[in-house]
């Protein structure tokens, strides 16, 4: 292997990885703040790019409707919850027609203009709106459950959403235009200007999640949620909140990645699966813990995963799980202490 | 006083016995069973097959599960005793019935290097690494094409066969569900016995079971390669009945169905596991029916439908379908009169238990400094202190749960064990400040952990019911522990309905079981109304003096400490402020100093 080989190697490692990193972010997020290890996250990486696909074929997204049908569902519920606490019925109802009201006039919108932005925006809350209604129903009915039978709940979600996602997309692949088709050339490879904005999306939100939950009041709020739910309740930390408002943050990040992945690969199906596993496989490096660190290990898979790919392409995933073992043994010896067994 | 007890007792013996409901479960599951195998079609059969190989997986899982570990990876081992047996058999020529074990020795081995190798992770970094491995080892069947036949999958794997005589699938099946029956009989006898009770302290009290003499990480990974074993015992079952193996059978997905199994039937006991397969079995079959044949809906809704119903039984029924087949357990009739002498040992050579020079620092925070106790041989010995003065650091150094810093624990003037598991075994016995029992056993269960270390059946020995003795003698000196703290009406009641009070006690009785000569108390006073206090102080004493016991008493109820302790320890801001007898003590400006904040 010459250095131009090991620079292209290097280099479709780091794209690679970059498009892991949202949906390890995601996991990463979900699981610090409501000590969910969300199987499902993939799912919605898919959805972002499917949604973004129908409706920049000008066709209102059949995703639409059943956002509504779910929301629905969670509006009787909040709604009866707040008769039981004897609480304004008004204050729900508002906030969830005006959700409703919103996303209507984004989608058709978005579906009859070809303005991109305004079709990712679409399709970003969309899919970001899914995450809250989630939620809602399958871990708020339960939250002190453990963390092996929230985990079992997610894969319940995710035997729920990839049928879906089959039933209203069908079987057949999307093509969906890059916002650029630019390329650069760095040394001897060249790079999609796609790639390049998907690594940025990456870096700016592991600094944004970092800094947030590092240094602002509400962030610690926020990881107290999952440590300890009674204080952080007592504490007038609404958890409730914290786990919806966790779920719609990190299903838009993993839509968001979906639409910016879409254009290299062609949105189908069953696309969040496997990036979902690999940003999975990242994130376990930060412990599932930590952004830093996640952004740090979807590169170290992405990178891995090319090099590997060079060496013996058959057994290059066998050769990416196996590296979390190493992994996980040497952050256990050195951050162990800081895990509470549950 | 004893008179009044012991009426009590011969009410509460238990009545006529009623049949227990989870055994009638059993029953019904057993005669259906075999109902399918001898009538039913083959189709039929060939589900009845897959279910008990399911079952078989499920136990293992199931009970590792109940010790607290996950395994997401688990449908790797039942792949691995799988293509082992079939590419034994195929390609080394080795009869089926020597494969099988081959296989199950291979994955018994593997087990037991990713144990090694991975159960010293915590919290969630094991469920990871079992995901991990397992994804590894499902990519090695598809991309080794040359030994597996890869993706497309392994055909012609020769089935069941004994002298040259090929097993029909309803013989094979026969065969599977007799290895279940095996298993359920086997497992229920683990789960009540010495290794099983301790298993499900794992979980929450590993540091409780350590000082009970439990080896920790061994324990683990003896649980962890058994239910290895058993899915590769599956696989290769599976192996001889399909005749044809695809990699996507022990991938992720098959993986975590296990676990949906093992979760919904619940993990409590053996019949969880039977209960999960069968009802995940019923849903997937019920769901393809309806769905696909009656309302001719495309495929997807299936399994939608099924996760809806995954999600609604799991935040319904977290802890699984066995939670709501109430259970009798054996409650063997209560012992009547229960002389101590029965059980008891005799006395004790007294046994002195010193610090010297102790000094312990947790980073820049020093819990204690230089402190030297001389606990006197068969004497209640008090340690007392405000919040914070290092008395739960000092007995944890004592019982080696903490290693000190600096400084000695000597027990008779030789050097205490290095790890607390060996301490018990040297006779030094303790409670815990905050109350550490395990909820879900009963109160009986609870003490006989105390008795670990005295013990030696493990998991085998309980399997084939060689444990019989042990437990019986264990059983036995529990309850007469259980009588002298005055709780041997609630020996059978779950620990999580009682008050905090009787929680105390149960722990003094549990550190009883291993019969200390030193015996520590964490305080056990704490929560206990004022005849209980009064039963503890007469307790304590009878330990003295009928036992010959060395008794350290951490405790803030004054009354208590004065009206018991030979002599007294005072600690405060993590250095040794006075000792003495009781009346020093009290009258030690220093002391009063310390309680009261007075001027000196």
């Amino acid at each position: 292997m010459d250095s131009s080989t090991a620079i292209f190697l290097g280099l479709d490692g780091i794209t690679n990885g970059a498009v892991y990193a949202l949906v390890a972010l995601s996991l990463v997020l979900v699981y610090t703040t409501t000590r969910v290890v969300n199987v499902a996250q993939g799912d919605f990486l898919t959805f972002g790019a499917l949604a973004f696909a129908s409706l920049a074929a000008g066709t209102l997204t059949p995703l639409l409707y059943v956002v509504l049908g779910i929301g629905a569902v969670c509006l009787v519920i909040d709604l009866r919850r707040a008769r039981a606490y004897k609480r304004s019925l008004l204050a729900p109802l508002v906030r969830y027609l005006a959700a409703a009201i919103i996303l209507c006039a984004l989608v058709f919108a978005a579906s009859h203009s070809h303005s991109m932005p305004l079709q990712m925006l679409a399709a970003l809350l969309l899919v970001a709106a899914m995450g809250p209604l989630v939620y809602q129903l399958t871990v708020e009915p339960n939250p002190g459950a453990s963390i092996v039978v929230l985990l079992t709940c997610s894969v319940g979600v995710t035997l729920i959403l990839q049928p879906l996602g089959l039933l209203l997309w069908g079987t057949e692949s999307l093509t969906v235009n890059p916002i650029s088709d630019a390329r650069v050339s760095l040394g001897p490879a060249d790079l999609a200007v796609q790639s390049l904005l998907i690594l940025s999306a990456a870096v700016v939100m592991t600094l944004a999640l970092f800094v947030f939950f590092r240094h602002s009041l509400y962030g610690k709020a926020l990881r107290a949620a999952s440590i300890n739910r009674e204080g952080a309740l007592y504490c007038g930390v609404p958890v409730g909140t914290v786990g919806r408002l966790s779920y719609f943050i990190a299903a838009g990040m993993s839509a968001l990645g979906g639409m910016l992945l879409a254009p290299l690969v062609t949105a189908h199906y069953e696309m969040g699966f496997i990036v979902g596993i690999k940003g999975f496989v990242g994130a376990v490096t930060g412990g599932l813990v930590t952004y830093p660190l996640s952004l740090v290990g979807v590169f170290l898979v992405g990178i891995f995963e090319s090099f590997s790919a060079f060496f013996s392409s058959a057994f290059r995933d066998a050769w990416v799980f196996a590296l979390v073992i190493p992994i996980l043994l040497w952050r256990n010896a050195y951050h162990g202490d800081e895990l509470d067994e549950h | 006083m004893v008179m009044n007890s012991m009426n009590t007792e011969r009410v509460k013996a238990p009545s006529a016995r009623r049949v227990d409901p989870q055994r009638l479960v059993l029953g019904a599951v057993g005669a259906l069973v075999v109902v399918l195998l001898l009538a039913a079609s083959t189709y039929y059969v060939g589900l009845v097959a897959v279910l008990g190989v399911h079952a078989i997986v499920v136990i293992g899982l199931g009970f590792l599960m109940a010790s607290g570990q996950i395994s997401l990876g688990h449908a790797a081992f039942v792949g691995l005793g799988a293509y082992g047996s079939a590419l034994l058999s195929m390609r080394l020529g080795m009869p089926v019935l020597l494969a099988i074990p081959c296989a199950v020795l291979l994955c018994t081995l593997v087990g037991y290097v990713l144990a090694k190798l991975t159960l010293q992770l915590k919290g969630h970094y094991l469920p990871l690494a079992t995901l991990a491995y397992g994804m590894a080892i499902t990519v090695c069947f598809v991309a080794a094409v040359d030994i597996t036949g890869g993706a497309s999958g392994l055909t012609d794997v020769r089935p069941l066969s004994v002298f040259g005589h090929a097993f029909s699938t309803r013989a094979t099946a026969t065969v599977i569900w007799v290895i279940v029956a095996l298993l359920l009989i086997g497992y229920a006898r683990i789960y009540r016995g010495r290794v099983g009770r301790v298993a499900r302290a794992l979980r929450s009290n590993s540091v409780m079971v350590g000082a009970f003499g439990v080896h920790v990480p061994a324990t683990r990974t003896r649980i962890f390669v058994l239910s290895a074993a058993l899915a590769g015992l599956a696989g290769a079952l599976y192996a001889c009945y399909m005749q044809f193996l695809s990699p996507s059978t022990f991938s992720l997905i098959p993986s975590v169905s296990f676990l949906i199994m093992a979760v919904l039937g619940g993990v409590a006991g053996p019949l969880g596991a039977v209960l999960g397969a069968a009802f995940f079995m019923l849903i997937e079959l019920a769901a393809q029916h309806v769905i696909a044949r009656v309302l001719e809906l495309p495929g997807q809704v299936e399994t939608m439908v099924f996760g809806v119903l995954l999600i609604t039984m799991l935040l319904k029924w977290p802890d699984g379908l066995l939670s709501l087949i109430p259970t009798q357990e054996r409650k063997p009739p209560l012992p009547d009169a229960g002389t101590p002498a029965q059980a008891e040992p005799s006395r004790r050579a007294p046994a002195a238990l010193a610090a010297h020079n102790v000094t312990k620092k947790f980073g820049g925070l020093t819990a204690l400094s230089d402190v030297s106790v001389a606990i006197p041989g068969g004497a209640i010995t008090g340690l007392i202190g405000p919040n914070g003065a290092g008395k739960s650091t000092l007995f944890n150094v004592l019982t080696h749960v903490f290693e000190a810093t600096s400084g000695s624990v000597t027990l008779n003037g030789q050097p205490l064990p290095k790890t607390s598991q060996d301490v018990v075994k040297q006779g030094v016995a303790r409670t815990f400040q905050h109350v550490q029992l395990v909820q879900e056993l009963n109160v009986l269960q609870n003490v006989l952990i105390g008795g670990y270390s005295r013990g030696r059946a493990g998991l085998f020995s309980a399997a084939f019911g060689l444990d019989r003795a042990e437990e019986a003698a264990l059983s036995d000196e529990a309850l007469v522990a259980l009588k002298r703290v005055g709780l041997l009406d609630v020996a059978y009641t779950r620990v999580s309905d009682l008050p905090l009070g009787s929680q105390r006690l149960i722990e003094v009785a549990r550190a009883l079981l291993a019969r200390p000569s030193v015996l520590l108390l964490d305080e056990p006073a704490a929560g206990l109304r004022a005849p209980e206090k009064e039963r503890l102080g007469r307790l304590l004493q009878s330990l003295r003096d009928e036992s010959g016991m060395t008794i350290l008493l951490v405790e803030h109820d004054m009354e208590l400490v004065m009206n018991c302790a030979d002599y007294i320890f005072v600690l405060n801001f993590g250095m040794l402020l006075a000792q003495g007898r009781p009346d020093e003590i009290q009258r030690h400006p220093g002391v009063i100093n310390a309680y009261l904040g007075a001027e000196t």
